[in-house]
């Protein structure tokens, strides 16, 4: 693993700990200080005080835990989700499938942002519609790609020996398609968490996300653009903050995918 | 040919009709009763009944949509709640403006993008190429909605050499347009330079070299248009990223366009125009989409076959 990737390692599970353990900080990202308004990072407050006098540091981490919570619903839900799809539709052919693949043409000729966006700002703010809107596009990318592997897995001698046998479907799909199909699906979902630490912190940013006195990377972002002239420090420091993880996890995702080699999981395929 | 071109627009038609389909079904997202939403719970029951019928949801949802694309054909959009206009009157100037902002991203990106992307694989593996990956896989991370304002902080505030916001002014349109195309520029170098890489090592351009032709006109004449392809399909999908992303660009730099229109109709709660938007900018992008793999179906016989 090269040290670039190794860092992203350490951010990343860095951001996970600080994001697991803030209820045992004892922060207070909601305590209101009027002296302290728009005070930049000192000794004492190593992040600086924002708009309101709140402590940046805290607020930060409990933006971090934000992300985190949405990541943790959002690609797991829609990998599970696209996967089903996916997979039942490769399984069933036909119809269904015709069905199902026209429905994923349709989600995937949406810019992805333009859908979420559109569909956070009709469901209305908060962290259950961001949930929402961002699985609803997602789930497209897991189901295309399932459905794509499922196709080559259906034909091979194993599976079609499990039929013969007399296995039931779910059985089949559960022991012998998806754990041929895991490993490209787990590497969209490392690729995707970056997606939708963004997608959250895009919406939260227009306003469509996580509400105040919650705190978002977003909305910390946006209050930053306001008071920008006076108090740098309140846009640098989420920014920075959101963009060391987007860099860990691209990073990250490139160093995966280096490794899993797609040529080398195709040539574990059948020739059709 | 003709059989590719027919089969593409079928396609192509399809598509487009369940992304109508679906941004019609978007209207029905609206927790609860829309029409209450729409017009606050002051409304009278009578301002209610008439919203719902103007809108049609008194009917089964099937003659909604029916009637939906039957307007649609006529290139009715509706009216805007807000203002009362007719949306098609609100919108044409704000496309004018995002279609002016995607042309000078996309300027940009493929200003940087190509030259770079062409230079960092000519010297594959050495100091430009390194810095060329690095500065990428920076400027792919950067979230615009950061870029923006330290683009901001650093030319407008610091500098003052631009508008911080707005397109009245002169050169107003370049931080947006660097804000939105900087990362595009990142990926189609990316791109390019993968591209280029393919067909470096080819034998026609050892042919090429060999016979002694001049190492600018191997690179462009005989690379680069061998590389076109993958580059266009990119540049294709860019413009979906270009159309998405103006969205937050205009936001920031409070550009007059679609995406601010957007985000403004969904403050005001003004559905209609939040679905006629969300409409114009999807269609736009499938349509570029199908245009770009049409395009390259001409270019290239191979993509025709597949």
């Amino acid at each position: 693993m090269s040290a670039a990737a190794r860092l992203s390692l350490f951010v990343l599970i860095g951001w996970a700990a600080l994001a697991a353990l803030a209820p045992l900080l004892r922060l207070t990202p909601d305590a209101i200080s009027l002296p302290e308004i728009m005070q930049p990072p000192s000794w004492a407050s190593w992040l600086g005080h924002d708009d309101l006098g709140r402590p940046m540091a805290d607020r930060l981490i409990c933006a971090l835990r934000t992300s985190l919570l949405v990541v943790g619903i959002v690609v797991p839900l829609s990998a599970a989700s696209g996967a089903a799809v996916g997979v039942a539709a490769a399984w069933r052919g036909g119809l269904f499938d015709a069905c199902i693949a026209r429905l994923m043409d349709v989600f995937l000729a949406f810019p992805g942002t333009l859908l979420a966006i559109a569909m956070a700002g009709l469901l209305g703010p908060g962290i259950g519609n961001v949930v929402i809107a961002l699985t609803a596009v997602s789930w497209v990318g897991y189901a295309r790609m399932a459905r794509a592997q499922a196709y080559a897995v259906k034909t091979r001698e194993h599976v079609h020996a499990a039929r013969v046998l007399g296995t039931p479907a779910p059985a089949i799909l559960l022991r012998h398609v998806l754990p041929l199909i895991a490993a490209p699906l787990l590497m969209e979902a490392t690729l995707g968490v970056a997606g939708v630490i963004l997608a959250e912190a895009g919406l939260s940013f227009l306003g469509l996300g996580v509400q105040p006195p919650s705190a978002s990377l977003g909305a910390m972002l946006r209050d930053g653009t306001a008071y920008m002239l006076v108090a740098p420090h309140m846009v640098i420091v989420p920014g920075l903050a959101l963009l060391a993880l987007m860099l860990a996890c691209n990073t990250l995702g490139d160093a995966l995918q280096h490794r899993l080699d797609p040529r080398r999981t195709l040539s574990l395929m059948p020739a059709a | 040919m003709i059989g590719f071109l027919l089969t593409r627009l079928f396609s192509l038609a399809a598509v487009a009709l369940g992304v109508v389909s679906l941004v019609f079904l978007l209207l029905h997202l609206v927790p609860g009763d829309p029409v209450e939403v729409m017009l606050g719970e002051s409304a009278t029951p009578a301002d209610r009944g008439e919203l719902r019928r103007s809108l049609g949801l008194d009917q089964p949802i099937a003659v909604q949509w029916a009637r939906y694309l039957g307007k649609l054909s006529h290139g009715q959009l509706g009216e805007s709640l807000h203002s009362r206009e007719p949306i098609v009157e609100l919108v044409t100037g704000r496309v004018r403006a995002t279609a002016q902002l995607g042309a000078a991203a996309l300027v940009v990106s493929i200003a940087i993008g190509l030259p770079l992307g062409v230079g960092a694989a000519l010297r594959d593996g050495r100091r430009l190429d390194r810095a060329a990956l690095a500065l990428t896989a920076l400027a792919m991370s950067i979230p615009s909605f950061w870029l923006g304002p330290m683009l901001i902080l650093l030319f407008s505030i610091t500098l003052g050499w631009l508008p911080v916001s707005g397109r009245a002014e002169a050169g107003a349109i370049v931080l947006p347009a660097l804000t939105l195309g900087i990362p595009l520029a990142a990926a189609l170098t990316r791109m390019v330079r993968a591209s280029m890489l393919q067909v470096l090592s080819e034998d026609y351009l050892r042919t090429a070299r060999a016979k002694g032709l001049p190492p600018a006109r191997v690179t462009v004449q005989h690379a680069l248009r061998n590389a076109a392809l993958p580059i266009m399909t990119v540049l294709g999908l860019q413009l979906g990223g270009v159309l998405a992303g103006a969205i937050i660009t205009e936001t920031i730099f409070q550009w007059p366009g679609l995406g601010q229109l957007t985000i403004e109709s969904i403050q005001r709660r003004d559905y209609p125009v939040v679905q006629a938007c969300v409409l114009i900018i999807s269609l736009t992008y499938v349509v570029v989409n199908a245009a770009t793999d049409m395009l390259c179906g001409l270019l290239d016989p191979r993509v025709r076959m597949a």
